[in-house]
């Protein structure tokens, strides 16, 4: 006899589920619906090229990359969904056999698919949950609410699979079934019953009970999804296809002379990805995890700020954001974007953060105390470090570098940046860069008194009128002066000229003096040194998370014969320093963000932290002070240090 | 309640010594102007003024085409009018200016309260608001830190040594604003910025009378001393600054 099984055993009248199922789908469209509403209320961005949404969507949401970031939980998640896709198609299966006739509830693929596979993939599921809802409640970690939902789904899926195996028993009990080793959790359960003495009218009577609840409880489950955050099941693949593919994208940048309101303070002036985003969240709180401002006592926490604003958009849409959002939550965040890079559905954080303070600074002029006197300085006198006695070039006082000049022609330009400018710690990085470069016979100008701000605190601040005033200037003027290459050394001065400022007509080579540094190290332009210390590196956000360069920076240190120790975070899951989003210019109390990271920094034991941005510079400095550590010091000057005896010239 | 808040923008006051020069009665240099602070506390106060009193005020600056940037900050901060008494740029008479300013405050048909800065960031006089009190014969409060409407007048704190004094003075007045936490210019919106830049600031013609003070050179007394490394452990350092401390300013300290 071919095996089989009969579909619908043991359940007359099983044609009456259609009613739950027609409530079901009606129930379920309506939340679909809900959602669709709000979303609809944003405002549309074009996609660009589909190929990069499409990988990132199958390595995001296919292959769960991220999710699996964190072994325990993400494996089991992994486990979970693949079970749940397994048992869906299980269902569409007898459903092709019963509803449209097709004999497919047979033969081998009956044995090993439907019973077999489907018991692996139920129990697999169960286990999951269990693990979930012991992590949950018995570890208890921060980052996980314990509110009523965050148990009732993994305990209702549990409840599920958990009757589905008993339907399978009694089954199995009561027709014993000659296949019924194949379903082999459903077989051992049998046998339960069998030792129980219980009588085959009486498996028969709770089999058809039990069937119905199954089927009503899972209905409803159905049904519910819209209304739960289960529903990241359709929104987190929906976000991270609308996420911005390549890691160095930054803001938009409206056009202020045209638009109603400057910045954000309703759900209308969000994208339709930014209210996506909002349905798309788990709260599983790894954004919360990795938040510097979080971990310092901030009053910010990414998952929460998502929440709220969801929490806003439905049920009270038309209401301003102000509501829902305060002062001193947008203001706590550094824009690090560690909350991004942690979220395995693609959530961006930091544009919804940055538009809300666009309305706060440019609609109400409600900007924090030490940021706003640093934007002021832009404006007024076009870098933010006010109180310095620098001039744009007392840095380089005795080098031999030379200020650009109208109408000559320029190979590398050398960006100082306000930090290396003014600072006099950046400074003093700046002359060793500047040192190897002119030791390499590099023809290096520099755009001295020509130089100013190129935005980025103010944009970060929200001032993004100044910001598009000063990147205006600045692009008009390097379109003037038109050098091969452009080298920084300050990871936001990189992100702007070479990433956010192609918004306003940009197109210049600009490299990091890491990519620069460890590029003639290769090439043999500058000889490797050996018989160095032990040094940690600090990956700035700016550059690691934001511009991908992790690796750059360490061939830099391998070259200066320095002996690398890692700290737990690093490369893109770096922890921020705590200048960024304007933070270096502000009062900050403690915990502060520094002394975190200094202090993972300390632990390593190295007696030198490198890093690669005038701002982690100072902040690593005072932090690995206060934390009684090593010195601090930017890789150029490591490497100006380890080599300037032995530099190979052109 | 109509206020006139008078403006100058100076050579940005936080630039490095070096970078500014003296030449023929002006301060240059390749160094941004930006707003006095204390005039940017006299701006504050009267848009302070003017909105708890739902009055307006005007603004008003004496000099060349860089006293602009000013005035386009008061017209950001909802400067009903601006005006630029055009004289040429560099020092002027605190007399002179306080007639000129008087007469431009006249055409725009006067105000309750007149509100300069306690003294411009630059040349430092610190006199022409009791000049212009005195031409207008009218009282004069210095070194205000905050201001409140009060009926028909208003209530003002002022800055003396260890404190602060409060009174009340009926308008009209002229006040002379110091800085303080009541006195810090706020950051104008946006649109008003962008709105200001397009608003006209008016002309008046200004005339110098040549006669009073005038600057003929101008030169930074070098008064640093190289440094001495103070070594020891931190009660050694602290110790030895404080020895230091006592030489090189007598009569503090007191005891060993």
């Amino acid at each position: 006899m071919t095996p089989h099984r009969v579909v619908y055993w043991n359940i007359p009248g099983h044609a009456w589920m259609y009613l739950p199922f027609a409530i079901l789908v009606i129930v379920f469209g309506y939340g679909v619906y809900r959602r669709y509403r709000v979303w609809s209320i944003g405002q549309r961005r074009p996609l660009g090229p589909l190929r990069p949404r499409l990988g990132r969507l199958l390595r995001h949401a296919g292959l769960q990359s991220r999710v699996v970031k964190r072994r325990m939980q993400g494996y089991a998640h992994v486990a979970l969904a693949v079970a749940f896709g397994l048992l869906f198609i299980g269902t569409l299966v007898v459903m092709l056999n019963s509803d449209f006739g097709l004999p497919v509830m047979q033969g081998a693929f009956y044995l090993w698919f439907e019973s077999f596979t489907l018991d692996v993939a139920g129990l697999a599921g169960i286990i999951a949950l269990c693990v979930f809802l012991w992590r949950r409640y018995g570890l208890k970690p921060k980052g996980l609410s314990r509110q009523w939902p965050d148990f009732f789904v993994p305990f209702s899926l549990l409840v599920i699979l958990i009757t589905g195996f008993m339907l399978q028993s009694l089954r199995i009990y009561a027709t014993h079934d000659p296949w019924g080793g194949y379903s082999f959790v459903g077989y051992a359960l049998a046998s339960l019953w069998g030792a129980l003495h219980l009588g085959i009218p009486a498996a028969l009577v709770i089999h058809r009970s039990l069937w119905w609840f199954h089927l009503l409880l899972a209905f409803s489950f159905l049904a519910a999804i819209p209304y739960s955050k289960l529903f990241h099941l359709f929104t987190g693949p929906l976000a991270i296809f609308l996420s911005e593919p390549t890691r160095a994208s930054g803001l938009d940048s409206p056009n202020l002379e045209t638009a109603e309101r400057l910045g954000a303070n309703f759900l209308s002036d969000l994208t339709v990805k930014d209210l996506v985003d909002l349905d798309a969240c788990t709260e599983c709180g790894r954004c919360q995890d990795v938040c510097p401002a979080f971990a310092s006592g901030k009053p910010l926490s990414p998952k929460q700020l998502i929440l709220d604003l969801r929490e806003h958009a439905h049920t009270r849409p038309s209401e301003p954001l102000q509501l829902a959002i305060k002062d001193e939550t947008l203001f706590a965040c550094t824009t690090c974007r560690a909350c991004q890079e942690a979220c395995p559905v693609d959530i961006e954080h930091v544009p919804k953060i940055v538009a809300m303070r666009r309305f706060r600074a440019m609609e109400e002029g409600e900007i924090p105390a030490g940021l706003a006197e640093a934007v002021q300085g832009i404006e007024e006198r076009g870098h933010p470090f006010r109180g310095s006695q620098a001039s744009r070039t007392t840095w380089m006082d005795g080098l031999g570098i030379h200020e650009w000049e109208p109408g000559t022609p320029c190979d590398t330009l050398l960006w100082v940046g306000c930090a290396g400018a003014f600072d006099p710690r950046a400074q003093k990085a700046a002359r060793a860069l500047a040192n190897l470069l002119l030791s390499m016979g590099e023809d290096v100008q520099v755009l001295g008194r020509r130089e100013s701000c190129t935005g980025d605190p103010a944009r970060r601040a929200g001032q993004e009128y100044l910001y598009q005033i000063q990147a205006q200037q600045n692009v008009e003027l390097l379109q003037q002066v038109a050098p091969r290459r452009i080298v920084t050394m300050c990871p936001h001065c990189l992100q702007q000229i070479k990433n956010e400022y192609r918004d306003f007509g940009a197109d210049f080579e600009v490299v990091h003096h890491s990519e620069y540094l460890s590029t003639a190290l290769i090439t043999g332009r500058i000889s490797r040194a050996a018989g160095g210390k032990r040094v940690t590196y600090h990956d700035p956000c700016y550059l690691g998370r934001y511009n991908g360069v992790i690796d750059a920076p360490r061939e830099v240190l391998a070259g200066a014969g320095m002996d690398l120790t890692e700290m737990p975070r690093h490369g893109t899951d770096s922890f921020c320093c705590g200048a960024g989003g304007g933070w270096a210019f502000r009062e900050e109390g403690a915990p502060r963000v520094n002394r975190l990271r200094a202090k993972e920094a300390v632990d390593t034991g190295a007696e030198v932290v490198a890093t690669a941005c005038p701002f982690c510079l100072n902040m690593m400095s005072d932090g690995v002070r206060a934390e009684g550590g090593a010195e601090v010091q930017d890789i150029a000057e490591i490497l100006w240090e380890q080599v300037s005896s032995t530099l190979v010239k052109d | 309640m109509r206020a006139i808040a008078f403006v100058k923008s100076i050579l940005d006051p936080e630039a490095p010594p070096g970078a500014i020069r003296f030449d023929a009665g002006k301060a240059l240099g390749d160094v941004p102007q930006v707003l006095g602070p204390y005039e940017g506390n006299a701006l504050e106060l009267a848009v302070q003024i003017a909105e708890a009193s739902q009055g307006e005020f005007r603004a008003v600056a004496l000099g060349g085409p860089e006293q602009e940037a000013g005035l386009r900050k008061a017209l950001a901060l909802g400067a009903a009018q601006a005006m630029r008494v055009d004289v040429p740029s560099g020092f002027h008479d605190p007399l002179d200016t306080a007639r000129q300013l008087k007469a431009a405050a006249d055409a725009l048909g006067g105000a309750d309260v007149y509100l300069f800065g306690r003294q411009a960031g630059d040349w430092d006089q610190g006199v022409t608001a009791g000049l212009f009190a005195g031409l207008a014969g009218l009282p004069l409060v210095p070194l205000v830190q905050a201001a409140e409407v009060a009926g028909a007048g208003l209530k003002v704190r002022r800055e003396i040594a260890g404190g602060y004094e409060e009174g009340e003075i009926a308008v009209p007045c002229v006040l002379s604003a110091s800085n303080g936490p009541g006195t810090l210019l706020r950051l104008p919106k946006v649109k008003d910025v962008m709105l200001a830049n397009r608003k006209p600031i008016e002309l008046r013609a200004g005339a110098q009378s040549g006669a009073g003070f005038r600057v003929s050179d101008l030169k930074a007394s070098v008064t640093s001393r190289a440094g001495r490394r103070i070594e020891g452990d931190l009660k050694a350092q602290a110790e030895g600054l404080a020895q230091e401390l006592r030489r090189a300013i007598p009569g503090i300290g007191g005891g060993a």
